[in-house]
């Protein structure tokens, strides 16, 4: 198992200086285990080298005693901070892609499993099984048309937003209320964009969900996918 | 599932009901005394200067009557702004939206107790630095912070006052420095009318409440107006109270210059910007749903038990 961070080259990304050890982004999502199952049925402690690279987790979005619960996972897209801190954005990078992912050897941007955790299969990179469904650049349309959302919601350099403030505090705080009335906001655009995405051929077919990001506090966007059939690698979908 | 049955269901508590706003109010850290301090505070003067002064100071002239309208004008936007600080929610984040691991009692990762420096959009060095909340099972974004008093991350968070009995953060901070400018401004038209009501009388006896105004709004004035220049210069270099305590050492705060932090990827290094940026910071949408209702074992209001870490240390 690879890093970036070790190694100072990627396959995504060829770095400038391999010696300049800058901040590189990563999924902060995903942790590795040593402790697992084989896909044989055994289990025992790995090396750090065959560790397996936890990219999905439970779905938190359902009660936890509900028939969901067991069928889905949630693989989870994190903030990136590079463009910028004004607003949060998305990485629009399937995970596994990111300039410091962890790669192995045997998979080339496609999730194979390695071993079993917690009842789960997981591979060894950081690439989840969302590849097998979402191709980079469907998934980068889908990310870009978030913060796009977001930017609008969030941008405080604006004018309108600097007149707003203005005019808020001059009118003992209703001004926002009156707003919110008579314009669609752009968060609720989103939610919008959200379920028209659920509901297009595009997710449906894989049953892929893109849960709302106000769900999860615009913190990261999730995707939830079935592991229902998990022998069967995902094929039943939310 | 076995596991669910401990699992406590955690919601916030109901402290107000205001039968004028309709529907009831919710706070998560219940109803203080400092609060109830802070709302006879306002209201007195309003009182006594309605009863008193308003008439006999409208009535020296037309300067005056600017003074009168803008006591009532800046007392009400004082009084909006003091109740939006206190009952709005200040940027309160969810629970368990990153939990990563549901076996031996939700422990967590070692990775989950690191923090976390990623790339900020700042060419000369400056990262950002995330950490995972352990209580609230969320990778905070930069600049949350996990409030003791109220038991949750907020976002963007500069302090918890205990004068509104709420957390100062993201989505209440523009009101938080509306309500001390408009404190302010509230005292100085006080003032202003007691002395011209004081200087239109034969003799100070005769004017008793003017006096007493001037009074009350001159020692009322301080701590806002202090609050307010604090925070002033807070936001031009770009630092919430929660980043300058953690950065200057604990004897040195009294007559200490504020300094904008070298490391901060958040600095626009340009006062105005940075007052923007912070201040005018869009509200957006409260992602707790306070008010809204949510069913039953929904993992954003359901309290896991102390993580602890899985592997060997």
């Amino acid at each position: 198992m690879l890093s970036t961070l070790d190694s100072g080259v990627s396959k995504n990304q060829t770095l400038a200086n391999p010696n300049n050890r800058t901040a590189l982004f990563f999924n902060y999502h995903e942790f590795n285990v040593t402790h697992y199952t084989d896909l044989d049925g055994e289990v025992k402690e790995h090396t750090d080298e065959s560790a397996l690279c936890v990219t999905h987790f439970p779905n938190v979005y359902v009660p936890v005693d509900s028939a969901a619960f067991l069928e889905t996972r949630v693989v989870r897209i994190p903030r990136r901070f590079e463009t910028t801190l004004d607003y949060p954005t998305f990485s629009s990078q399937l995970p596994g892609l990111e300039p410091a992912a962890i790669y192995d050897d045997y998979s080339d941007q496609e999730f194979i499993p390695h071993g079993r955790y917690e009842t789960q299969l997981f591979g060894t990179s950081s690439t989840s099984p969302l590849s097998n469904y979402l191709t980079q650049d469907q998934f980068r349309d889908i990310v870009e048309t978030v913060n796009e959302f977001t930017r609008k919601a969030y941008e405080p350099l604006s004018w309108q937003n600097i007149l707003n403030n203005t005019l808020d505090y001059l009118t003992f705080n209703l001004w926002n209320n009156v707003i919110s009335k008579l314009f669609v906001s752009p968060l609720q655009e989103l939610e919008t964009y959200v379920e028209r995405l659920n509901n297009s051929d595009l997710l449906r077919q894989h049953s892929v969900k893109l849960i709302s990001p106000r769900r999860s506090a615009y913190l990261s966007v999730s995707r939830i996918m079935s592991n229902e059939m998990i022998i069967a690698f995902y094929d039943i979908l939310t | 599932m076995q596991r669910c049955s401990f699992l406590s269901q955690w919601k916030p508590k109901t402290a107000y009901k205001f039968p004028l706003l309709v529907e009831k109010v919710r706070t998560f850290s219940g109803a203080n005394l400092p609060l109830l301090f802070v709302v006879v505070l306002i209201i007195v003067p309003l009182v006594l200067f309605s009863i008193f002064e308003a008439r006999s100071v409208y009535e020296t002239g037309k300067g005056a009557g600017v003074c009168v309208v803008l006591f009532y004008y800046f007392w009400l936007s004082c009084f909006s702004s003091f109740l939006r600080t206190a009952l709005s929610d200040p940027g309160a984040l969810p629970r368990n939206i990153h939990v990563p691991l549901i076996d031996s009692d939700f422990s967590l990762p070692d990775d989950y107790f690191n923090v976390i420096t990623l790339p900020a959009p700042c060419s000369d060095g400056r990262n950002v630095e995330i950490k995972y909340c352990t209580t609230c099972r969320n990778w905070r974004p930069p600049r949350a912070s996990h409030c003791s008093t109220c038991n949750k991350c907020v976002l963007t968070h500069d302090h918890h006052c205990v004068w509104v009995n709420n957390c100062i953060g993201q989505r209440n901070y523009r009101y938080f420095l509306a309500f001390l400018l408009s404190a302010v401004g509230t005292a100085v038209c006080g003032i202003a009318c007691g002395v011209v009501h004081s200087r239109y009388v034969d003799h100070i006896r005769d004017a008793p409440v003017a006096v007493l105004i001037i009074i009350y709004c001159g020692l009322t004035m301080i701590y806002p107006l202090v609050l307010l220049n604090y925070h002033i210069a807070l936001s031009a270099t770009q630092q919430t109270t929660h980043e300058y305590l953690r950065a200057t050492s604990s004897n040195s705060t009294f007559c200490y210059v504020i300094k904008p932090s070298q490391r901060n990827p958040f600095s626009k290094r340009k006062a105005f910007l940075n007052m923007i940026t912070m201040i005018c910071k869009p509200r957006a949408s409260s992602v707790t749903g306070r008010k809204s209702s949510h069913h039953q074992g929904d993992w954003r209001f359901t309290k896991l038990p102390q993580p602890h870490s899985f592997q060997k240390a």
